[in-house]
């Protein structure tokens, strides 16, 4: 699911760069900062949508630098357990399937395919095809997701297309 | 006495975040939710360059993919309408405007927490939107 979000980000900003273009160099560097970045907390963030404060800027004693707490509004995606969302496959392997939700990794595992659909490795690509429904690459597929993990720069998913009306979407 | 400690703490995991149940933790249970949509409206009219990151290309790509309602005017709609049912979250309001169920049944089997509404009220809106996809601009 896509959010807009409250966040907040500190910067620290070395003295030669106080003067007449501070403030394009801290938007450019929160900008730099914090787009594409992925937390466990708050998912990937996908975009800076306004800088809402700069932040005052407060020169830390002992090393002359000065410590911004800027705050922004951001699009975030985060992925939830239980959630329901559309996806494009991109790696077919006797395993299962892999499919990108956005930002996002989803795999789906074999077992939690139709029964019906099977591996098929003499395609090329590699597909698993049933009577009616075929899946490669580039197919769109709607997954259920059933569980994520949260390294420290990307969150993992698996998902499940083995319930009604989840599968391959036109 | 320690294996005490266990029980407890499970639970407390099992308890953090389910949107089945709507449960989205902490941070994002009053957080706006953005259609696809809207994401694409705003990813495309951004005042600054696009930056260079894999996130956002793939983001783009994703939301170019999988928008359901082409303009504004349209999305905006579809809120107005979803808006009509005060018993929706933000929550399930964008999970529907992204997935457009056909009928009552996918819907509430795609985002179970839809059980609490009637299924003749919710097929009245989903009928409402299926509409409005068919005839935008």
């Amino acid at each position: 699911m896509f959010f807009i979000k409250e966040l907040t980000h500190t910067i620290m900003l070395h003295p030669s760069y106080f003067g007449p273009r501070m403030q394009q160099y801290l938007e450019s560097k929160l900008y730099s900062d914090v787009e594409g970045t992925c937390s466990g907390q708050f998912g990937f963030i996908i975009a800076v949508v306004s800088i809402s404060d700069i932040g005052k800027g407060m020169v830390l004693s002992g090393n002359g630098q000065a410590e911004f707490v800027t705050r922004y509004r951001a699009i975030v995606f985060k992925p939830f357990k239980g959630e329901v969302v559309d996806g494009v496959v991109h790696n077919v392997t006797r395993m299962g399937i892999f499919a990108e939700v956005g930002p996002l990794n989803c795999f789906v595992s074999q077992q939690l395919l139709h029964p019906d659909l099977k591996f098929d490795p003499s395609s090329n690509p590699p597909s698993y095809t049933s009577q009616d429904q075929v899946i490669e690459n580039n197919t769109k597929i709607r997954i259920k997701i059933i569980g994520t993990r949260v390294d420290a720069t990307e969150i993992f998913a698996i998902g499940t297309i083995k319930e009604d009306h989840l599968g391959v979407i036109e | 006495m320690t294996s005490r400690s266990f029980p407890s703490r499970h639970k407390a995991q099992q308890e953090e975040e389910d949107a089945a149940a709507l449960k989205l933790g902490p941070e994002f249970n009053n957080a706006g939710c953005l259609l696809i949509s809207e994401v694409k409206y705003l990813l495309e009219n951004r005042d600054k360059d696009a930056p260079d990151t894999v996130v956002y290309n793939k983001t783009l790509e994703y939301v170019k993919t999988f928008a359901k309602f082409n303009t504004t005017d349209s999305a905006s709609a579809v809120r107005e309408i979803l808006r009509r049912e005060p018993e929706l979250t933000q929550f399930e309001t964008a999970q529907i405007a992204n997935l457009c169920p056909a009928d009552a049944e996918e819907a509430k089997s795609i985002i179970p927490s839809l059980v609490k509404i009637e299924d003749d009220r919710l097929q009245a809106l989903l009928d409402e939107i299926q509409a409005m996809r068919k005839f935008q601009t």
